[in-house]
């Protein structure tokens, strides 16, 4: 497919690049990977599969070949040719076709699949885009053509999945679960008790929070360490920094928190305008709430890819 | 030296001990007893200055199980197999590079000349590598050019900077934001992610810098291009 308008911060995203963490590259992947997963089951793709993420303003592409599209994520305004389409389904597309993803109401990311996903060449491994690293192969730019292999559909997609699974991201008031962090003893206040709103100085690298200071108990040094998407950070001016998929993978500021895995996607879909509570939770409790989310997706892809069985 | 659950997918093996090149050969040790070992019940391990954590999956690796294995690995004293590469890397220590080598230099009361000869008299080594792709953290500095980073960072550092921020000095690989203090520049990449091993540091390797003039920074640099165009 042909990118004719590459949106506001258009990425391609595998599910992340791995193995480099200890060579100064972060793992990338997607925001939000439940959505993510769940547009590649929706086209019969495996979950590590190449899409399209979008983050508020969406791209217009023009299809090269006939295939099967889908969208989850934040509800974003899309038209196939003239014709407004609906999110959480299977699409077919034929060669010639325009899509245009304007703008989400709700939401900060969306993702478009494709049947067999964007071959798009892999760097390291992955195919997620780069962040940082001068590549042509690494940005999406107007004009450029993204590779996918021609799929012609025979028979007709009757079946959605819940919109509902998406309501993660419609409320204004969100409380996101933490583990204590590994330097939660040197803070003299807490996350918790207040309200924290995201800042417009965020990106898939971190999210800045801002609300009433956090300071340390004593000044006090840390030396570098491991972090990964979700450690919440503060910095000296007290104003925390999330750690998010393009995140570097060592940090030197103290760690209050890190958001439990499953909350990691509510989080990435919060934006300026949504109220954060914080609410600490024990690991084992983390370790429980992972397996549900873990298990529910694995029932959403069995019945998507029997479905795809069918045809 | 403890071993913790810090995230449903993360183990912290953390070393109460001073910053030092022993820690470092400590750490990698136990990292490759590790990756040698479990291999195939975890994703990868990073290390810092004195900790290492081991990622793994929960729903494939039972977390308790692994932190368990880690408790009763034994770790061997000395690297068998530990040779580390050293490195010998031109700088441009002339205006136009070197931004904030006269905050250096004023900050210590010496003068510039002094800075880069301290700079390139020692042997540094990286304890890892992070921030970005293939910036290496290096240990090793004269305390006599030691200097806090910025206050306020730069919103862009160009790439191939370098830089000291406390007592550690390291190269910008890619241009960033950055809050280190600019003493010169490398026209030498640190990247090439066509490359098996894409960085041209490893943690426990040795660096040397040496001084360049402005013009011998873009001879390499004329090299380095037709090289890469060939």
């Amino acid at each position: 497919m042909k990118i004719i308008e590459k949106g506001l911060a258009t990425t391609i995203q595998d599910l992340g690049r791995f193995s480099y963490r200890s060579l100064g590259f972060p793992t990338s992947g997607p925001m939000d990977s439940f959505a993510m997963k769940i547009a590649n089951f929706l086209v019969g793709n495996h979950e590590n599969a190449a899409v399209l993420e979008m983050c508020q303003i969406g791209v217009t592409v023009e299809f090269l070949h006939d295939t099967v599209i889908a969208c989850t994520g934040a509800p974003m305004d899309i038209y196939l040719n003239k014709q407004k389409i609906e999110l959480y389904r299977p699409i077919q597309v034929k060669k010639g076709d325009s899509l245009r993803c304007l703008s989400c109401k709700t939401g900060m990311y969306t993702y478009l699949a494709c049947k067999y996903g964007i071959a798009y060449p892999t760097i390291l491994k992955s195919r997620s885009s780069l962040p940082r690293i001068k590549d042509v192969r690494n940005t999406i730019t107007e004009n450029c053509e993204l590779p996918i292999q021609a799929y012609t559909h025979k028979g007709m997609f009757n079946w959605k999945i819940d919109k509902k699974l998406f309501d993660y991201m419609k409320s204004k008031y969100i409380t996101i679960r933490y583990i204590e962090g590994i330097q939660s003893d040197w803070f003299a206040s807490s996350l918790e008790n207040h309200t924290w709103k995201i800042t417009s100085q965020s990106n898939r690298m971190g999210y800045r929070l801002n609300g009433p200071p956090i300071r340390l108990k004593n000044e006090k040094q840390l030396f570098s360490e491991p972090v990964q998407f979700g450690a919440i950070q503060v910095p000296p001016n007290g104003q925390p920094i999330v750690i998010m998929a393009d995140g570097q993978p060592t940090g030197g500021y103290p760690k209050i928190g890190q958001v439990i895995q499953a909350d990691l996607a509510k989080l990435a879909q919060a934006t300026i305008f949504t109220s954060i509570t914080f609410q600490k939770v024990s690991i084992e409790y983390a370790l429980e709430t992972w397996k549900h989310t873990h298990h529910d997706l694995l029932q959403l892809k069995y019945v998507l890819l029997e479905k795809w069985r069918e045809f | 030296m403890s071993i913790r659950l810090i995230a449903e997918n993360a183990i912290m093996i953390h070393f109460n001990e001073e910053i030092s090149v022993a820690l470092l050969e400590k750490i990698l040790i136990v990292k490759k007893v590790i990756e040698k070992n479990l291999q195939s019940s975890i994703t990868e391990i990073v290390i810092g200055y004195n900790s290492l954590v081991i990622y793994f999956d929960p729903i494939t690796t039972h977390p308790y199980n692994l932190l368990e294995k880690l408790k009763k690995m034994r770790y061997p004293d000395e690297l068998l197999l530990f040779s580390p590469s050293t490195h010998h890397i031109p700088v441009c220590y002339e205006e136009s590079f070197n931004k904030d080598l006269s905050f250096v230099a004023t900050y210590h009361n010496i003068t510039m000349e002094e800075v880069v000869h301290l700079h390139t008299s020692n042997q540094y080594t990286v304890h890892f590598l992070g921030f970005s792709p293939g910036f290496p953290f290096l240990g090793g500095i004269d305390d006599r050019i030691a200097t806090p980073r910025k206050e306020i960072p730069d919103i862009s550092v160009p790439e191939g900077s370098v830089g000291i921020a406390g007592s550690q000095t390291g190269i910008y690989p890619s241009m960033s934001p950055g809050g280190w203090q600019i003493i010169g520049r490398t026209p030498i990449p640190l990247v090439n992610v066509d490359e098996e091993k894409p960085t041209l540091f490893q943690p426990g390797d040795n660096v040397h810098f040496y001084p360049i003039t402005s013009k011998e920074f873009e001879d390499i640099r004329k090299r380095l291009i037709t090289y890469e165009d060939n």
